[in-house]
């Protein structure tokens, strides 16, 4: 476990580092996005680590009723 | 009537104890062909069934098209189904626009440069909007190379086709990063191959170098936290 959030960590910082420069971006609204949905995605494997349900990743709050033939 | 869940990985069932073993959401067409019963048999075994016996989740492939409501794009093969008719639409529209004798016709216009937008954002599109569910599907089915039933050798087939295909964007994608300066000479024959990652590269500066590799970096980071997150049950 310690071993994936490093791996996880490193990951993320290397990406917002890489995102942080002034001439990365064409605009600063991308650089916001990016840096935020890392911040996040790191958050959410934590908690998938955690957790150990790995469906975390892929579900989301999607249902849908479908009738049965 | 019955809940289910469609923007779950239909991964195999060795790993989720549970599901079908169609990490590729195959249509329901797939369960007419020769010896699809035979890997039911199997996989029935392994399927999670709650107190009336109903398999919980997955067994979408058992409707039919109208009677489920693909979120977002669907399952991966489902995409691709949609990505090849948004393609082969556009390409009619190119054959349409031909039929404009008027060579400034608006609305000629209009077909052609919607033409030409589809054509280049279409395939991108199903790997952006799909890369994440479809590095899990190729990783969890190399590490169970599921090989027992037609069902799962067309899943298998599909794995392999799709592993072609993110390899080769993957491989556009380093060249894109390097395609700057004195390269660009040594990279011409590689140039309309790069107008398909126009649309991943153009968010990002060509001068700096950090921005030059963004859109590699963003493909490979992506699919180690995934294989690492897949691989939480072996650690």
């Amino acid at each position: 476990m310690i071993v994936q959030l490093s791996v996880l960590i490193v990951l993320n910082a290397i990406t917002i580092l890489i995102a942080l420069p002034k001439n990365v971006f064409k605009s600063e609204a991308n650089k916001i996005a990016v840096i935020g949905f890392r911040l996040n995605l790191f958050s959410f494997s934590s908690k998938v680590i955690e957790t150990g349900d790995l469906r975390l990743i892929i579900c989301d709050d999607f249902f849908v009723l479908a009738d049965r033939k | 009537m019955k809940l289910i869940n469609i923007n779950y990985l239909t991964p195999l069932a060795a790993f989720y104890n549970y599901t079908d073993l169609g990490q590729f959401g195959l249509p329901n067409i797939i369960n007419k062909i020769p010896g699809f019963n035979n890997s039911q048999t199997s996989a029935e075994l392994i399927f999670k069934t709650d107190s009336q016996g109903q398999v919980i989740f997955n067994d979408y492939f058992r409707y039919s098209f109208s009677q489920v409501f693909l979120d977002n794009y669907g399952g991966i093969v489902f995409s691709s189904c949609t990505t090849l008719i948004l393609h082969i639409l556009s390409l009619l529209v190119k054959v349409v626009c031909k039929c404009f004798k008027n060579k400034n016709s608006k609305i000629k216009k209009i077909l052609m440069a919607t033409s030409h937008s589809f054509e280049k954002s279409v395939l991108i599109t199903l790997l952006v909007s799909r890369y994440s569910y479809l590095c899990s599907a190729l990783i969890l089915n190399y590490a169970f190379l599921p090989i027992n039933g037609a069902y799962q050798q067309i899943s298998l087939g599909f794995a392999i086709l799709y592993t072609i295909i993110i390899v080769f964007f993957w491989v556009l994608a380093i060249c894109a990063s390097f395609y700057y300066g004195r390269n660009k000479a040594k990279l011409k024959s590689i140039r309309p191959m790069l107008n398909l990652m126009v649309l991943l590269c153009q968010e990002h500066h060509v001068k700096s170098p950090c921005g030059r590799i963004m859109t590699i970096w963003a493909l490979f980071a992506n699919f180690i936290i995934i294989l690492v997150l897949e691989l939480l049950r072996k650690w």
